[in-house]
């Protein structure tokens, strides 16, 4: 069973390495609101959040952050942002962060390869949670 | 090929500019808003970076309150996001044009931004599980076939109007939340 879950995560964790960035960036996505629905939070759209300056052409320049997350039961609201592997934000992301009003601020949510690698792996052998569980603070 | 009608994203994104621009633009315009005065303001320009599109659009009361109304619509997402603020100029302005050409970036800005309240959305009493199973959004919800889609977009082109056509009604419920507007100069500076 440890060796079947070993290999399962070793699969996981390749086929996932190996996705264009697209791809990545839609898994991190869907991982994320996997994982802040679990929480109660349902994601109402993207953030926009003005960087402060204005773009080439003079209007306002502003970020997106992949979701505006209201919790269905006490109506908190966070803004997150998910990232995949090293993945860093955009200088607009960079720049508007400090605009971003939602308790938390703007909350990083990073998905890793070998994270999803270690969640199948457990999942395979019935074991306790991988290293994202540890890497990612709760809101 | 897919067992259900699929619309492109593309597709998605210009049926909810067209929402926008028929209906949602129009019957503000005739409860006395107009095109923001402000210098540099998205006005149906495509945004490369967000990918999508808004507009903003301002109206001067008789108390000389401004009250201000962005409209969005991005690629990837099935949403039109529309959001009212409600600032107190000082001193008042004797009328909208006064601030043309004046910098308005800071109106969307903290401490401005907090007073935000987005439509059917921070409007809503009650917990969000409530409004979000069964009180209507500005979003196109799931369709299966070309006219389940139709049908969608027809809900909530029928939606923006009535609501836009009724702002009135989403500014009483501004104050009911935010109480006074912040004061603040022709530039959006807080006093």
């Amino acid at each position: 069973m440890g060796a079947g879950g070993k290999f399962v995560g070793n699969v996981v964790e390749d086929v996932t390495n190996n996705l264009s960035r697209s791809a990545k960036g839609t898994l991190g996505e869907a991982i994320t609101e996997i994982k802040y629905g679990a929480q109660g939070y349902k994601s109402a759209g993207k953030a926009e959040v003005l960087t402060g300056g204005r773009t080439a052409t003079g209007k306002p320049a502003k970020a997106i952050y992949d979701h505006k997350m209201t919790n269905v039961f006490t109506g908190k609201k966070l803004t997150v942002e998910s990232k995949f592997n090293g993945s860093k934000l955009t200088p607009n992301q960079a720049a508007a962060q400090s605009n971003v009003t939602t308790p938390g601020g703007l909350i990083i949510d990073r998905t890793t390869s070998q994270g999803l690698g270690n969640s199948a792996k457990a999942a395979t052998v019935g074991t306790g949670a991988g290293i994202d569980a540890q890497r990612n603070k709760k809101p | 090929m897919g067992m259900f009608y699929r619309v492109s994203e593309k597709q998605l994104l210009a049926d909810r500019n067209s929402l926008i621009k028929e209906v949602g633009i129009p019957s503000l315009l005739k409860n006395g808003f107009i095109k923001s005065p402000f210098l540099g303001i998205w006005f149906g320009e495509y945004d490369n970076n967000t990918k999508g599109y808004s507009y903003e659009l301002c109206r001067l009361t008789n108390d000389k309150i401004l009250e201000v109304i962005d409209f969005s619509a991005l690629k990837d997402e099935p949403w039109i996001k529309v959001n009212l603020n409600i600032y107190q100029l000082e001193p008042a302005p004797n009328q909208i044009e006064d601030l043309a050409g004046k910098d308005g970036l800071n109106f969307h800005l903290p401490p401005n931004s907090l007073t935000k309240m987005r439509l059917r959305s921070d409007d809503y009493k009650g917990p969000p599980l409530f409004y979000m199973l069964f009180l209507p959004e500005y979003k196109i919800g799931n369709y299966y076939t070309k006219s389940g889609y139709e049908a969608e977009i027809k809900k909530l082109k029928k939606l923006i109007k009535s609501d836009m056509e009724n702002i009135d009604h989403f500014v009483k419920r501004w104050y009911e939340i935010h109480g006074n507007p912040i004061k603040t100069t022709w530039e959006g500076n807080p006093i």
